[in-house]
């Protein structure tokens, strides 16, 4: 009897630590706009030279610096929001 | 007494269950994963004036931040796009809006998580990056994950345990997600390996926990880098 008291309150425990994520959360699924409107702003700074941070970080974090005013508005938006503001 | 132990047999075969479906073999890459949270943040700062965006005061620990993780039961597709989810983990984590978003984050006026282990914002922020999983708590700046698929038609997006360092992901929600979603819930799972929890029913604060929460927040900033 004390072996399957040992053996269930091991079981309990183990449960408890069970995490199950149900999908009853609202999504982050991203609109096409969206998509969109990032692409276009990492192709605009490929364009000035800028390669994807994924490709090279660094790179890509002083890159932005350099051609952060010849980015249009709402790429400006975009890394700004990302990447930090002047201080 | 009967009934106690036939309460627990019944709680022992449904944890049971929920770990059956292993399958498959196992190829080493990164993972992510995710119940994802809310959709009502907008990537866009409001405000006219835009300043130039500088060196921030980002950790070097966000910008070296890494995975290790192995995929379980993937195709190639599937590891291809979990791959790409992997990369944007790394590519949040690096960016000045996460770091943010973390430290300031409130809830009920306080700057503080639901369920926070009784640490700060800026605490739990150092713990993501430190990287120390409760099962091998070694501060690796590293995600050291294995991540399974699985398929069971319910609701249940993916779970875990605290004695495993594996996360299994439902492909009825991972076939359908975008990668920025993909790593939400590969986060949300990891922050549990951490000690983070959360509330299993949902409840109106279970939003506001480290691992719903962040993975939202990783979610989020993940729209940018799809
Ligand atoms: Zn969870």
């Amino acid at each position: 009897m004390k072996k399957l008291v040992i053996i269930l309150t091991l079981l309990t425990s183990l449960m408890a630590q069970a995490s199950i994520d149900e999908a009853t959360m609202k999504s982050t699924e991203a609109t096409s706009g969206e998509i969109k409107t990032s692409r276009s702003c990492f192709k605009e700074l490929e364009i000035l030279g800028c390669r994807h941070p994924r490709e090279d970080l660094d790179q890509f974090r002083s890159c932005m610096r350099n051609v952060y005013s010849s980015l249009s508005p709402s790429c400006q938006k975009m890394v700004t929001q990302l990447y930090g503001r002047r201080n | 007494m009967k009934k106690l132990i036939a309460i627990f047999l019944m709680m022992s075969l449904f944890s049971v269950s929920c770990n059956k479906s292993d399958r498959g073999s196992s190829s080493k890459q990164d993972a992510q994963g995710v119940p994802v949270i809310g959709d009502h943040e907008n990537n866009i700062v409001p405000g006219p004036p835009i300043p130039t965006p500088t060196n921030s005061n980002l950790p070097a620990l966000a910008l070296s931040f890494d995975t290790n993780i192995t995929l379980v039961s993937f195709t190639a597709a599937q590891e291809e796009k979990y791959n790409k989810a992997i990369e944007i983990v790394k590519l949040v984590v690096a960016t000045e809006k996460f770091k943010n978003d973390v430290v300031n984050f409130t809830y009920n006026g306080q700057k503080a998580f639901i369920d926070n282990k009784s640490r700060t914002n800026q605490q739990i922020y150092q713990t993501i990056l430190d990287a120390a999983e409760t099962l091998k708590p070694i501060k690796n700046n590293t995600m050291d994950l294995e991540v399974q698929l699985y398929y069971a038609a319910n609701t249940v997006v993916g779970y875990t345990n605290g004695g495993t360092r594996r996360i299994w992901v439902n492909t009825k929600f991972f076939n359908s997600f975008k990668e920025n979603s993909v790593a939400g819930n590969l986060f949300h799972e990891w922050l549990h390996k951490l000690g983070y929890t959360h509330s299993s029913s949902s409840t109106p604060t279970r939003p506001y926990s480290v691992p719903y929460a962040v993975g939202y927040m990783m979610g989020n900033i993940g729209k940018n880098f799809l």
